[in-house]
């Protein structure tokens, strides 16, 4: 079993790069890894409540965890608006989950 | 990760690990202002910073602009200013080092316009990096 | 230590100059002793169509040609291992017949395992 970082800076609609993503993510997940899915900067477009939205509404039910950048989501008047179980944090977290031991990153 | 105690009446701050910091190699190929990037890695080398972790960034493609010289935006924090601040404290540790590569450079008229801190080197560099770090990511 | 590091090529050749210069990065990966290969996704399955003929114009007015992709992934293929999603190329209608010889197609599940397998993986 690995730990999956999956980051995210892209928009979805404006590219099919976030479906990719996702299932990149839920393939890893169905494989029996922890995967987490890290929005930021346009990433964090990806976590409005709208049709993908849901999308990840229902990775996360399947068991990815989905962060976002704190500064990005301000940024953008995401307070408020985003999917529930977003956990929005600071840069510090991003890191931490980058360097981490036995973690594979790729950052799309 | 850092750990403080007292030595002879001084708190001193050492690295955990015996000094062993984490290395982190960030690549960038977007240049500042049209693409956020080189403001999440600026960002992220403050957090490194706080963390005792290392960082070489790689500038390639368009992210050789990241450290040119001279930038003066009317209405944007200066690339060129934080990027130059994190390299100048980037000389004690934890490290940073920023490398930008010399057939980038050479295509965009940028090899003689580095900012202070920047070394000119190649896809080697980056090989070399790549293998030495723990981790190696690229903000595409 | 010899890492496995995997490129991911997202963006058409040409209108971007990232699939170009993924390979030289990958190329001096090889030669630093590491394992490189490219996966060329989305836009970037264009890469792998064979017959890229660049030129803009007279050779007076433009002096020389964009390189090509194809020449640079035929010269790299010793070193670097390449690659393609099959399903972009199936959206885009790029049929086998149009592949440049070398190249790997992938699904989802071998493109998800070489990420997780990989100690590097690198997004343009």
């Amino acid at each position: 079993m690995t730990n999956l970082l999956l980051v995210l800076s892209k928009d979805p609609y404006t590219t099919e790069i976030p479906n990719l993503v996702l299932d990149i993510g839920l393939n890893a997940k169905a494989k029996g890894n922890n995967v987490s899915l890290y929005l930021v900067e346009d990433g964090v477009t990806a976590a409005r409540k709208s049709e993908f939205g849901n999308k990840l509404q229902d990775a996360k039910k399947k068991g990815i965890k989905i962060l976002a950048d704190d500064k990005a989501v301000q940024s953008r008047g995401l307070d408020g608006n985003l999917v529930d179980w977003v956990q929005v944090k600071e840069i510090g977290t991003l890191l931490d989950h980058i360097v981490e031991d036995n973690t594979r990153v790729a950052w799309f | 990760m850092k750990i403080t105690h007292e030595w002879h009446g001084s708190k001193v701050t050492k690295m955990a690990n015996n000094g062993y910091n984490k290395t982190l190699t960030i690549v960038s190929i977007n240049g500042p202002y049209r693409d956020e990037a080189a403001y999440t890695l600026i960002r992220l080398a403050h957090a490194a910073k706080e963390k005792g972790i290392n960082v070489n960034f790689f500038n390639y493609l368009d992210g050789t602009l990241i450290g040119h010289r001279d930038q003066a935006p009317k209405e944007f924090p200066v690339v060129e200013q934080l990027f130059g601040t994190v390299l100048k404290k980037g000389l004690k540790n934890p490290k940073v080092d920023a490398i930008a590569c010399i057939k980038c450079t050479d295509a965009r008229g940028v090899t003689k316009q580095q900012t202070e801190g920047v070394v000119i080197g190649g896809l080697y560099d980056l090989g070399e990096w790549t293998a030495e770090s723990d981790k190696t990511i690229l903000l595409g | 230590m010899s890492k496995k590091v995997n490129i991911i090529v997202t963006q058409p050749p040409y209108g971007k100059e990232d699939a170009f210069s993924a390979i030289p990065l990958a190329e001096t990966q090889a030669a630093a002793g590491n394992s490189p290969s490219i996966t060329f996704v989305s836009g970037g399955v264009h890469s792998v169509v064979k017959g890229q003929k660049t030129s803009y114009g007279d050779a007076a007015v433009w002096q020389k040609d964009v390189p090509s992709v194809e020449a640079s992934i035929t010269k790299a293929r010793d070193s670097v291992k390449f690659y393609v999603l099959e399903a972009d190329l199936k959206k885009r209608g790029v049929s086998d017949s149009e592949i440049i010889e070398g190249i790997s197609k992938l699904n989802i599940d071998d493109l998800t395992n070489r990420i997780l397998e990989s100690e590097v993986t690198l997004v343009f």
